[in-house]
């Protein structure tokens, strides 16, 4: 390990160095754009002073609580009336706003790292295998594997309704078979018929001791999922699938299903998190599956599945890193639309659990003060939020112009 | 070309079919019901289990098992899942289970609210943002572009309901110039022909209720526009710019013709096919932030109205409002692509 | 296979690893700061529990110590998220190391603490329906109908119930049925005294305050009556060169059929336009006779004859005479009356009578002549007269009920009564307005028009009045009062506490069972200050759960001190020296699922 120089790594692979320089590339292009040059400075300050206040400017929210210094406007140097400098001002419970944005700002930090954290990795890999398996025939393992989860699936139905498991393992079991036998009369109607009859039965046969009606409900419902099974199902079954559920989410205006998930959920900044992650799912997955796309035919990949490597392979080790540059720009701006939409939930009073400091909180609490003169409350908080949100948008825009040269114009 | 829109229908369908799922599962899945929320601090035992007898909340969600076993098909059937979807199919939104208040009848003056409400905002965004995006592109790298590029951004950055509260700050409290709220002042009668209030204040020839409405819908209008103008101008001059490299534009400025004209003729027409769409795609946007910015201005219209629902679980709202709403995203998208195929001739429709 | 699974087994890591992150990262935030005494102790405490479960469950499972606070503004607690982070930030200055925690929205936390799973300390609060008493104890500590067993009441037993916070008390929930048969107003009065001190000894609750509502106006208003029970009188307001008064209020009505509904948005304008037998005196809380001439008792209190006010029509000309009241009563009352339908909540009915039918105390409403009545009762009521004269019990034209039927104060179909003001419109979600009855039997009222427009915003509100829009309105924040009062052109006035905010101990908490824990809670909160804070010069600091206008309100309680010393004294007492942070679920009361 310690004879290796980075130079010896660089020398032996060729591949690496080059993969490096463009990296170095896309950096030289970014810091020479003032507007992300901005956007990186107003990152860097919010994130450092989050995680420095976090970790070394000691603040218990807890008993943090003076009444004798509620609703007093920003002062630079103390005096007799407000005895300590409150750069914002102090709230209803007279607590220093300043203290309180700085120490927000790690809240919102972990809002949003977490949030894209979530529709980073779930959208992502559902974008990835739908935008793969869309062009990539399967393996016969892989459509096993996707036969049977089918089949589990729509086994649930039956084996609920005669109250016991069999159907579902035994509907498993003939998507596992439809699978196996692909050729098992194929191009006949023959096949049709002969699995919509196995459905039948498989799931008929468990329930007759349950009554002839809930028999004849499960017969029903199995010969409905043989005839789909008997189907050749491909990969394009699964996309499409995954994107019309994408679809669904994305129907919804985003608020209003944070809102609903939160509800559901309970509120507290975690599950603010997770909502706020879910809601953005279908960006993320839209967006890896076109990038897949539009790489999916290059020679590279062809060459790949030529040489027959394993589909995990190529997903990661060369479909994964040729897509990195429009997704590292969405979850740059997705950081932002997280702590935007964080804000928001805390505005309405779903968000962190109070005192812990949060920035749509502050706002929230301290808006009803507005009209008795207290805009200091209001406006510190808000800069906070836009200022990061910013940030974080400025840099995103810079990457993209670092990372896309073709779109620099 | 229509063989490409069936086919887009029908992938619509099943998209449909799932919204309402999801609508209907939410509802049920969030904890406390109607019956606990109407009754508040007084209920008694008594009282919540007959009105949950009566909204059929002691149902099963989906299918009864046991109705099943019985050997009761119809009554297998009979859960709350097929309640909802028999009205939904029935065209019928049931009535607000608090007011006993047809949620039709609400939405159709709280829905063109909303709307007005996102007319407006586009419209301030349109007649900003193009322009900002056209001068950006023409002047490129400029300082002019430097500036309009982040202030559009600082517009797509905004938290709006801060923006909202600002303004109320500066202009209803430290201005006293505009009503900090609502739709309509005190003792101002308009006769609801569109109920978009702007529309209808001039159709009735009200000059005064007019200058009403708008001191009240500007605000919300302004805070509401500040997101798709950032949008609009930065996709403007994005696509300005990737017109103005294409040959036919250099061919025009080598023939001589004059630059305000190439870029006015030629290049903005061609220019305007992701505008549009990216306008159209932004409408949906503005219903989803509604439901800020009606808390704020005390804005009478859908989004607020469906949060109202969800905290009071009154399900009739929910589903009636989020359905409207998400019909208007899928509605919106369906068109968009529509239009896309229509007009840009690089897509196939097969 | 090995490829799918792999990737499957990646996707739950890194899903794990986000919840792993998001869990640790809320840990440490949450303990670092809480620096001082308790921090060095915490993770020595937590280490244990996580170690053997299966001891912990016999004892009873640890939880966080947690304090709930109500996602809505009450009137009784005008702010309650920042009253919430005050009480934590006393609490935390005893030793007490409270979690904050908003159990979810108002349905959900009113499902919660109906179920009993606000295990905690929670905040909540009750508003006064009729003045009585009675109406404000036996909810939370009379016997329930499952404690009645046998004849005997000296023998029934109050079982704790998860509503009240698992809170039971024999001896209290005795008197309360004594007070509640006795006629004898001053005997009745001792026992609710007795009842507040017996309370106020076991430190059942903590009281924290009253707030007296505050109404602001414009200075062309005057003849205003606020009522602490019922709805404010609008009969006697002027104002200055207009004929129309505007009120502004944070809420819609929800139904203006007074008989169906709960909420004091309907009751508002019910009140104008509908009138009962017998109605509160102008500000007080004392029933006197309204359409009723006169309600006589016979000697067991148990029934009640009523001389009936005559020459009285409704606004759709009709007359009032025993028929109508007849009609009304028995349409709350049976269940089959073709008027009670089955989609309409007659929860007022059910709560101040005692159920519906069979169940009902009134067991029937008989006619003596046209304009004489007879109720009879099951039992004697001491706050008869009091509940009669409830908005609730408004009496409406049976032609307008027969007439809009199911639809009756919707929209569409206003309340038909013999009140000051008769209906004219309402616009769902903005305003409802109504005009002067000029043929009113005690004279037409002074005012012409009388709109109410809903701005739910506090602030906006106030800044509407500001501007004009409107010349009164209700409830707004402090500090905007503060402002009022030093505007000219605007004064404010107080509608008397009729509501008590409290904070409740769950006493499935094994910490609590203990009085003297629960008296360090009363000692470390500063209640004087919270009341400074957020109430201003409207609120007081409650000593009992009555308000101080119901008669029955104990002043020889002596309050509990603000005294932090005196708080961790008794919970070292008690047996934490280093303070309260994780407390025990008691295993001998479970929730029902």
């Amino acid at each position: 390990m310690a004879n290796i120089t980075p130079e010896e790594v660089i020398v032996t692979d060729f591949a690496v160095r080059e993969h490096r320089s463009l990296w170095i590339d896309a950096w030289r292009r970014l810091i020479s754009s003032n507007t992300a040059r901005l956007g990186m400075f107003i990152v860097a300050l919010f994130v450092l002073s989050a995680i420095l206040a976090h970790y070394f400017w000691e603040y218990d929210p807890k008993v943090d609580l003076d009444y004798t210094l509620k609703l007093k406007p920003p002062t630079l140097v103390a005096n007799e009336d407000v005895p300590s400098v409150h750069l914002f001002g102090t709230d209803k419970l007279g607590r220093d706003i300043f203290r309180r944005v700085v120490h927000g700002g790690w809240n919102s930090l972990r809002v949003g790292i977490v949030a894209v954290g979530i529709s980073l990795t779930v959208g992502g890999l559902i974008g990835l295998f739908a935008g793969f398996y869309e062009n990539i025939n399967m393996t016969s393992l892989e459509r096993i594997f996707l036969f049977g989860f089918t089949g589990l699936i729509m086994g649930i139905l039956p084996a609920w309704a005669a109250a016991q498991p069999l159907q579902a393992v035994l509907m498993a079991g003939l998507g596992v078979a439809a699978a196996y036998f692909p050729n098992f009369h194929k191009d006949s109607i023959n096949r049709l018929w002969i699995f919509a009859a196995a459905g039948g039965v498989v799931t008929a046969v468990p329930s007759l001791f349950a009554g002839s009606l809930v028999t004849l409900v499960c017969g029903v419902w199995g010969i409905l999922t043989g005839a789909l099974l008997s189907r050749p199902l491909e990969g394009k079954f699964f996309s499409n699938v995954m994107m019309r559920l994408m679809d669904i989410v994305l129907s919804f205006p985003g608020y209003l299903l944070a809102i609903a998930i939160v509800a559901f959920l309970g509120p507290g900044l975690e599950k603010g998190m997770i909502a706020i992650g879910i809601v953005s799912i279908p960006v993320y997955a839209r967006l890896t599956r076109s990038a897949v796309l539009a790489v999916i035919q290059k020679e590279y990949i062809l060459a790949a599945q030529a040489v027959g490597e394993k589909h995990g392979r190529i997903i990661f080790r060369h479909l994964t890193p040729n897509i990195l540059s429009p997704i590292i720009v969405q979850t740059t701006m997705g950081l932002a639309n997280a702590i935007l939409s964080a804000a928001a939930l805390g505005f309405l009073g779903l968000g962190a659990i109070p005192p812990e400091p949060e920035w749509g909180a502050m706002l929230g609490d301290s808006y009803r003060y507005l009209t008795s003169g207290a805009w200091w409350a209001v406006l510190f908080p808000g800069l906070a939020i836009m200022l990061s949100v910013l940030g974080f948008n400025l840099l995103g825009d810079g990457l993209r112009d670092a990372l896309d040269p073709k779109l620099r114009t | 070309m229509s063989n490409y829109i069936i086919r887009r229908i029908i992938s619509v369908l099943p998209t449909l079919i799932g919204v309402t799922f999801v609508i209907f599962m939410f509802q049920r899945l969030i904890p406390g019901d109607p019956a606990v929320a109407m009754l508040g601090e007084h209920a008694t035992e008594e009282s919540i289990e007959r009105l949950r007898e009566q909204f059929g909340l002691n149902r099963p969600l989906f299918l009864d098992r046991e109705a099943l076993a019985d050997g009761d098909l119809a009554g297998f059937f009979d859960s709350q899942y097929v309640r909802y979807m028999k009205r939904l199919f029935s065209l019928d939104m049931g009535e607000s289970i608090h007011r006993r208040i047809p949620v039709a009848e609400t939405l159709a003056i709280r829905f063109p609210a909303t709307i007005e409400l996102a007319l407006l905002s586009m419209f301030i965004a349109i007649i900003i943002g193009i322009p900002v995006g056209i001068i950006s592109a023409a002047k490129r790298n400029s300082a002019i572009d430097s500036i309009s590029m982040v202030g559009s951004l600082v517009g797509v950055s905004m938290p709006i309901f801060w923006l909202g509260l600002m303004e109320i700050m500066l202009f209803a409290v430290l201005m006293q110039w505009l009503p900090a709220g609502g739709r309509l002042g005190t003792g101002i009668e308009i006769k609801p022909i569109t109920n978009l209030y702007l529309v209808d204040s001039l159709l009735m020839g009200n000059f005064q209720a007019f200058k009403d409405v708008f001191a009240h819908i500007i605000m919300p209008a302004i805070a509401l526009a500040t997101i798709p103008m950032g949008i609009i101008a930065r996709m403007t001059r994005s696509s300005m710019l990737d017109v103005l490299q294409e040959d036919y534009v250099r061919t025009a400025r080598a023939k001589g013709l004059g630059r305000g004209l190439v870029l006015f003729r030629h290049a903005l027409k061609n220019a305007s096919l992701p505008v549009v769409t990216i306008i159209g795609l932004q409408m949906g946007t503005l219903l989803a932030g509604a439901v800020l910015t009606e808390t704020i201005f005390s804005w009478p219209g859908i989004g607020r109205w469906v949060y109202d629902g969800i905290l009071g679980r009154d399900y009739p709202i929910v589903q009636g409002g989020t359905l409207v709403i998400a019909l208007v995203f899928v509605g919106v998208n369906f068109f968009v692509d529509i239009m896309y195929a229509l007009l840009d001739p690089r897509i196939r429709y097969d | 296979m090995k490829n799918k699974s792999y990737l499957l087994l990646l996707l739950m890591l890194v899903l794990g690893m986000a919840l792993v992150a998001c869990g640790s990262n809320t840990e440490p935030a949450a303990e670092e700061p809480a620096a001082e005494e308790p921090a060095a102790e915490e993770p020595a405490a937590e280490e244990p529990a996580a170690e053997e479960p299966a001891a912990e469950e016999a004892m009873g499972e640890k939880i966080p110590l947690t304090l709930y606070y109500m996602p809505v503004t009450r009137f009784y607690y005008p702010s309650p998220k920042e009253i919430a982070e005050a009480m934590a930030a006393d609490l935390a200055k005893a030793g007490f190391n409270v979690q904050l925690e908003l159990a979810g929205d108002w349905p959900t936390y009113l499902g919660l603490r109906r179920e009993g799973k606000l295990d905690g300390l929670y905040m909540l609060g009750w508003g006064g329906d009729n003045g009585d008493p009675d109406n404000f104890l036996n909810y939370f500590f009379g016997f329930a109908s499952d404690d009645k067993v046998g004849d005997d009441p000296s023998a029934w037993v109050k079982s704790p119930e998860a509503r009240e916070g698992w809170y039971a008390n024999t001896d209290v929930a005795y008197l309360l049925y004594q007070a509640a048969v006795n006629p004898n107003q001053s005997e009745r009065q001792a026992m609710y005294e007795q009842v507040e001190q017996m309370l106020h000894d076991d430190v059942a609750r903590i009281w924290v305050a009253h707030n007296n509502t505050p109404l602001v106006f414009s200075s062309a208003v005057d003849g205003y009556v606020p009522q602490p029970v019922g709805a404010d009188r609008f009969e006697g307001v002027t104002v200055d060169g207009s004929d129309t008064f505007i009120f502004g209020r944070g809420g819609d009505s929800v139904q203006l059929d007074p008989s169906v509904v709960t909420d004091g948005e309907s009751f508002r304008v019910t009140g104008q336009v509908l009138e009962a037998l017998y109605q509160y005196e102008p500000g007080g809380t004392k029933p006197v006779p309204d359409l009723a001439e006169e309600c006589v008792a016979n000697e067991a209190a148990t029934e009640w004859t009523c001389t009936l006010r005559q020459g009285v029509k409704f606004h759709d000309g009709t007359d009032f005479n025993a028929d109508a009241v007849i009609f009304n009563y028995n349409r709350w009352k049976n269940t089959n009356d073709p008027y009670h339908f089955d989609s309409q909540v007659f929860e007022y009915y059910e709560y101040m009578w005692g159920g519906f039918d069979d169940t009902s105390i009134i067991t029937a409403v008989e006619k003596i002549d046209d304009y004489t009545v007879k109720f009879i009762l099951s039992d004697s009521l001491a706050p008869f007269l009091a509940n009669l004269a409830m908005d609730m019990f408004a009496i409406s034209s049976p032609t307008a009920v027969e007439a809009a039927g199911e639809d009756y104060g919707l929209p569409g179909h206003g309340p038909v009564g013999t009140g000051p003001f008769k209906f004219v419109e309402w616009v769902e979600g903005d305003h409802i307005t109504i005009e002067a009855n000029e043929d009113y039997w005690d004279g037409a009222p002074s005012i012409n028009q009388v709109i109410f427009r809903v701005i739910a915003d506090d602030s906006a509100r106030f800044l509407a009045l500001q501007a004009g829009d409107i010349q009164g309105l209700e409830q707004a924040v402090v500090e905007d009062l503060t402002a009022a009062e030093a505007a000219d052109d605007l004064y404010v006035m107080t509608r008397p506490a009729l509501n008590t905010g409290y904070l409740a101990f769950s006493y499935r908490i094994k910490e609590f069972q203990d009085p003297r824990v629960r008296e360090a809670v009363a000692h470390a909160i500063n209640r004087q200050g919270l009341v400074e804070n957020f109430y201003g010069a409207y609120g007081e600091v409650a000593t009992n759960f009555l308000p101080p206008l119901i008669w029955g309100h104990n002043d020889a309680i002596e309050d509990w001190t603000y005294d932090p010393d005196l708080s961790r004294q008794l919970l070292a007492e008690a047996g934490f020296p280093d303070g309260l942070s994780e407390v025990t679920l008691d295993p001998n009361i479970t929730p029902a699922e």
